[in-house]
C-alpha cells in the first residue's frame, strides 16, 4: 500500500528524513512513532504529496507522485496535526468545495457530509463559519473532509491532540472500524496508549531513520524489555539510538 | 521604563536581523539581488532628488522660494498619507495582531508596553515616507550650506509631523472598537475606511493636481505659487512645520522657536492624549477585535447567510472561483476596500473633468496616452493589494490545495479570474471614461484602450507570479506584503516596465518627445519603427512572465508553507 525506500528529506544543511524505508501492507493500522524532531511529520507531508523528497521512491498504491497524483489523491485522505482551514466557508460549504475538487456531485456531498458531521457530532453547526469552532471541532471537520470521498487510505498525524475524551474514543473506533473494512491507516502518534491499542503495527523513527517496522508483540518479545509494554520498547529503542549519537 | 521599552523593541530588531539571517541563508542570490535593486532604486532616487532640486533650488530670483514651495507640499501631503496607511496599520497592531496575548503577560509596565506598540505602528507606517522624504529636507538645507545639526534638526521636525496622524489613527481605531459591539467589527472597518476615502479626497481636492497642466500652473509661477496656499490654515500642524523649517533654512534663529514650539507642544499633548485613550479605551477592550474575527468556540453566533451563490462550491468547474468570492466577500478587511477603489476611480474621473485641455484633438489624444501612466499606477496599486497577496491570503489552509486532486494552473486561473480580471476591467473602466470625457474619437479611444489593456495585463500576470514566488502563508494581515521584497519587486519591477511602455507610445504619438528622450539614447520610434518596438517587448513580456509563472507554481507545488 505505501512503499518508501531510500528517502531523504533535509531543510538546508539539517537532515530531516535520511535514507528511509518503509513498507506498509493494505488492510492495517500502522502506527508511525517517534520523538519530537524525528521526521514523522516530514515523512508524512512527502507521503501526502506536500513535499516532495530529495531522494529515494515513494509509492502508493503501487504508484508514484510524479506520474500518478490525482489517482493517489482520490484514493487517499489526510488529517495534518494543525487543522488549519478556510475559516470563512461553513462546514458544510467546506465539504462542498472538497468534494467538488474530487468529483463528487452536491446532492451526494451533501448527503455523505450531512452523514459525517452529525457523525462527529458537529450537524448542529454545519453552516456555522469554521473560524467559529473550537480545536476539538475543526479537528473533527477535517477527519469528515478525509473521508468524505470514502478513501482506501487514510493518513493522519496526531489524530489525539485537542479532543475530549468522547471524541478520541470515537475517532479511535473510527480508525479501527476503518481498517476492519478492509482499508489502511497510516497514524503518527505521540500517545503510546493509542498506538498500543489501535495499531497492528508500528514504525518508529528516530533521528530521520526507521529504527523499528514490526507488530507490537513481536517488538516486546525481540528487546525483552522489563514492563513488556510500548512505551518500556519506545524508551529503549531511542535510549540506544541516543547513546549511539553521543561520542565517546 | 526606558529600559523595557528599548527590550521590546530590541525584539522586533532581533526578528529582522534573524529573518535576514535566514533569507541570506536560504536564499542568497534573491536576498542579495533584491537588496542591490533596492539599493539602485533608492540611488537612483537620491540622484534624482538632487539633480532636480539642485535645478529649481539655483534658479534665478525665485528658486529658493519654489523650493520652499516644494518642502510644503511635502509636508502637507506627508501627513494625508501617513494617515491613510496608519489606520489600518494601527488596527492591525493594536487589535488584530497575534502577540497580544503574549505581550500582555510580560511582567512590563502596560504604558511602556503601549508606547511601544505606538513606535512599531509609526515606523511601519512611516518609514517609506521618512526613507524618501528626508533626503529632499536634507538635500533643502545642503544646498543652503546649513550645519549638519540645523539638517538634523529639519528631518526631527518631519519625523515629528507624520507621528500626527499615527495619534489620529491610533486613538480613532481604540474609539471606534470601543463603540462597536465585539461582533461588528467589519463596522470598524467601514467607518476606518470611509476615513480612508475622506483623507483621499482631502489630499487630492485640496492640491488641485489638474491646475499644475494649466495656464495658471507651472507655466506661471505666481499661479504655482497660489496652488498651495497654506497660509491659511494656522491650525494646521504642517504649517507649523513648514515655518520652522523655512525659519532654518533662512537662519533666522528667532523665528524658529514659536513654531516649533507649538509643534512640540502639541506632540506632548498628543502623547498624553494618546496614553489616556489607551487606559480609558484600549485596556478594557484590547481583545474585542481579535475575538470577535476569530470568533473561536463562540458557537452561539447565527449561522452564515447562505446564498444559492454557495451551490457553486459544488460546481465542477467553477468550485475554486466560488471560493474566492465567498472567502473575499466574508472578510471584511478585504471587501471595504472596494470603497476606497471606488473612491479613487470618482476623483480621477472629476479631476479629469476639471483639466484645462484646449480644443484641439491631438492634445487631448496625447494627454490620454499621458494619462495611461496614471491609470497604470493605480492598476499597480490594486495588483499589489489584491492579486499579490491573494496566494498569500490562502493562509495555512493551502495544504488543503497541496492534498487535493487537482492541477496548481487551475489554482491560479481562479485567482486571475477573481482578482486579474476585475482589476484589468477596473483600469480599462478607468481609461475608457477618461477617453469620453476628453472627447477622444473611437479610434483614439480604442488605442488607448489596446494600451491599457497591455499595461493591465502584464501588470497583474506580473503580480501572479510574484504572489505564487514569495508566497507568505503565515503572514498574519497580507497588507503587509505590499512592502515585503516581494511586493517592493513588484512595485519596482511595474513601474519599470509601464514606464517603458509609457514612454515608448509617447515617443510615437509627440515627435519633438521622440526628439528629447532620443538625447539619452532612446530609439527613434517615429514613421512606424514603434511596431518592433512594440512587438518586441510582447515577446520578451509574454516569455518572461510565462517562464515567471511555470516557476511560480513550481515553487507552490514543491514549497512547504506549513
Amino acid at each position: 500500500m505505501i512503499e518508501l525506500d531510500g528517502v531523504c528529506k533535509s531543510y538546508q544543511k539539517f537532515k530531516a528524513v535520511d535514507n528511509l524505508a518503509l513498507s506498509v501492507p493494505p488492510g492495517i493500522v500502522f502506527g508511525f512513532l517517534g520523538p519530537n524532531g524525528a521526521g514523522k511529520t516530514t515523512t508524512i507531508r512527502m507521503i501526502t504529496g506536500i513535499l516532495e523528497p530529495d531522494e529515494g521512491r515513494i509509492e502508493i498504491f503501487g504508484k508514484s507522485f510524479k506520474k500518478h497524483r490525482n489517482y493517489i489523491l482520490n484514493r487517499m485522505g489526510y488529517v495534518p496535526d494543525r487543522p488549519f482551514l478556510y475559516g470563512k466557508l461553513t462546514c458544510m460549504e467546506l465539504l462542498r468545495f472538497l468534494g467538488s475538487l474530487r468529483g463528487i456531485s452536491g446532492p451526494e456531498v451533501k448527503k455523505r457530509g450531512m452523514n459525517l458531521l452529525e457523525q462527529f457530532k458537529l450537524g448542529p453547526f454545519a453552516n456555522q463559519l469554521v473560524e467559529r469552532l473550537s480545536h476539538g471541532m475543526k479537528q473533527k471537520l477535517v477527519l469528515s473532509a478525509a473521508l468524505l470521498h470514502q478513501p482506501d487510505l487514510l493518513i493522519v498525524d496526531e489524530p489525539m491532540v485537542g479532543l475530549d475524551p468522547r471524541a478520541a474514543r470515537q475517532v479511535k473506533e473510527l480508525i479501527r472500524g476503518f481498517a476492519d473494512e478492509g482499508k489502511t491507516v497510516f497514524m503518527s502518534t505521540h500517545t503510546l496508549e493509542v498506538a498500543a491499542t489501535l495499531c497492528d503495527r508500528v514504525g518508529i523513527i528516530h533521528n530521520g531513520g526507521l529504527i523499528t517496522n514490526e507488530t507490537i508483540p513481536n517488538l516486546t518479545q525481540r528487546l525483552e524489555t522489563r514492563d513488556g509494554d510500548l512505551e518500556s520498547v519506545f524508551m529503549a529503542l531511542t535510549q540506544e539510538q541516543e547513546d549511539e549519537a553521543i561520542p565517546q | 521604563m526606558i529600559r523595557h521599552f528599548f527590550i521590546l523593541n530590541r525584539l522586533g530588531a532581533m526578528q529582522f536581523k534573524n529573518k535576514l539571517k535566514v533569507n541570506l541563508t536560504e536564499r542568497p542570490l534573491t536576498t542579495i539581488g533584491l537588496t542591490i535593486m533596492g539599493l539602485g532604486f533608492f540611488g537612483i532616487y537620491l540622484m534624482l532628488c538632487y539633480w532636480l532640486l539642485r535645478f529649481i533650488y539655483f534658479q534665478d530670483v525665485y528658486g529658493v522660494l519654489l523650493t520652499t514651495k516644494l518642502i510644503q507640499i511635502l509636508l502637507y501631503i506627508s501627513v494625508g498619507i501617513s494617515l491613510v496607511s496608519s489606520l489600518t496599520t494601527a488596527m492591525a497592531h493594536l487589535y488584530l495582531s497575534r502577540d497580544l496575548e503574549f505581550h500582555f503577560n510580560l511582567p512590563v509596565g502596560f504604558h511602556t508596553w503601549i508606547l511601544h506598540r505606538f513606535f512599531q505602528i509609526y515606523i511601519q507606517s512611516t518609514w517609506m515616507l521618512l526613507l524618501f522624504g528626508s533626503p529632499i529636507i536634507w538635500l533643502f538645507f545642503y544646498f543652503g550650506e546649513a550645519p549638519v545639526l540645523v539638517n538634523l534638526l529639519g528631518i526631527f521636525i518631519f519625523a515629528v509631523l507624520s507621528s500626527f496622524p499615527i495619534f489620529i489613527a491610533s486613538i480613532l481605531c481604540m474609539l471606534l472598537v470601543k463603540i462597536f459591539p465585539a461582533r461588528r467589527v467589519h463596522q470598524v472597518f467601514l467607518v476606518l475606511t470611509v476615513v480612508i476615502v475622506s483623507c483621499l479626497v482631502l489630499i487630492f481636492r485640496a492640491l488641485e493636481p489638474e491646475k499644475f497642466l494649466g495656464p495658471g500652473g507651472l507655466d506661471e509661477f505666481r499661479g504655482f505659487i497660489d496652488l498651495v496656499n497654506m497660509e491659511s490654515q494656522s491650525w494646521n500642524p504642517a504649517v507649523w512645520a513648514y515655518h520652522a523649517i523655512a525659519a532654518l533654512s533662512q537662519k533666522a534663529w528667532s523665528q524658529v522657536w514659536w513654531p516649533l514650539g507649538k509643534l512640540l507642544t502639541v506632540f506632548g499633548l498628543a502623547i498624553g492624549l494618546f496614553l489616556l485613550a489607551a487606559n480609558k479605551l484600549y485596556r478594557s477592550s484590547w481583545d474585542r477585535a481579535l475575538q470577535s474575527l476569530s470568533g473561536e468556540g463562540d458557537l452561539k453566533a447565527p449561522d452564515a447567510k447562505i446564498s444559492r451563490f454557495n451551490q457553486l462550491l459544488s460546481h465542477p468547474r467553477w468550485s475554486q472561483e466560488a471560493r474566492e468570492i465567498l472567502l473575499f466577500f466574508r472578510d471584511p478587511s478585504q471587501w471595504s476596500q472596494i470603497f476606497v477603489l471606488a473612491a479613487l476611480l470618482g476623483l480621477c474621473l472629476f479631476s479629469l473633468t476639471k483639466l484645462p485641455l484646449n480644443p484641439f484633438g491631438s492634445t487631448r489624444y496625447q494627454m490620454a496616452l499621458a494619462g495611461t501612466s496614471m491609470v497604470d499606477f493605480i492598476c499597480l496599486s490594486i495588483a499589489s493589494r489584491f492579486v499579490f497577496t491573494s496566494f498569500s491570503a490562502d493562509g495555512q489552509a493551502i495544504w488543503l490545495m497541496k492534498t487535493a486532486p487537482e492541477g496548481w494552473v487551475r489554482f491560479m486561473r481562479s485567482k486571475l479570474i477573481v482578482f486579474g480580471v476585475p482589476t484589468i476591467t477596473f483600469a480599462l473602466l478607468l481609461m475608457l471614461l477618461s477617453g469620453v470625457i476628453m472627447d477622444l474619437t473611437p479610434s483614439q479611444l480604442l488605442v488607448v484602450g489596446l494600451h491599457c489593456l497591455w499595461d493591465a495585463g502584464v501588470l497583474v500576470l506580473l503580480a501572479l507570479a510574484l504572489g505564487m514566488l514569495f508566497i507568505n502563508p503565515g503572514v498574519e494581515n497580507p497588507i503587509k506584503l505590499i512592502v515585503s521584497p516581494g511586493g517592493v519587486l513588484l512595485m519596482a519591477t511595474g513601474f519599470f516596465i509601464t514606464g517603458i511602455h509609457v514612454f515608448l507610445r509617447f515617443s510615437e504619438a509627440v515627435p519633438e518627445f521622440n526628439v528629447l528622450l532620443m538625447k539619452i539614447k532612446w530609439p527613434d520610434v517615429q514613421d512606424g519603427r514603434a511596431a518592433y518596438y512594440y512587438a518586441g517587448l510582447i515577446l520578451i513580456e509574454v516569455t518572461a512572465l510565462f517562464l515567471l509563472s511555470r516557476r511560480g507554481i513550481n515553487h507552490l507545488r514543491k514549497g512547504d508553507f506549513s
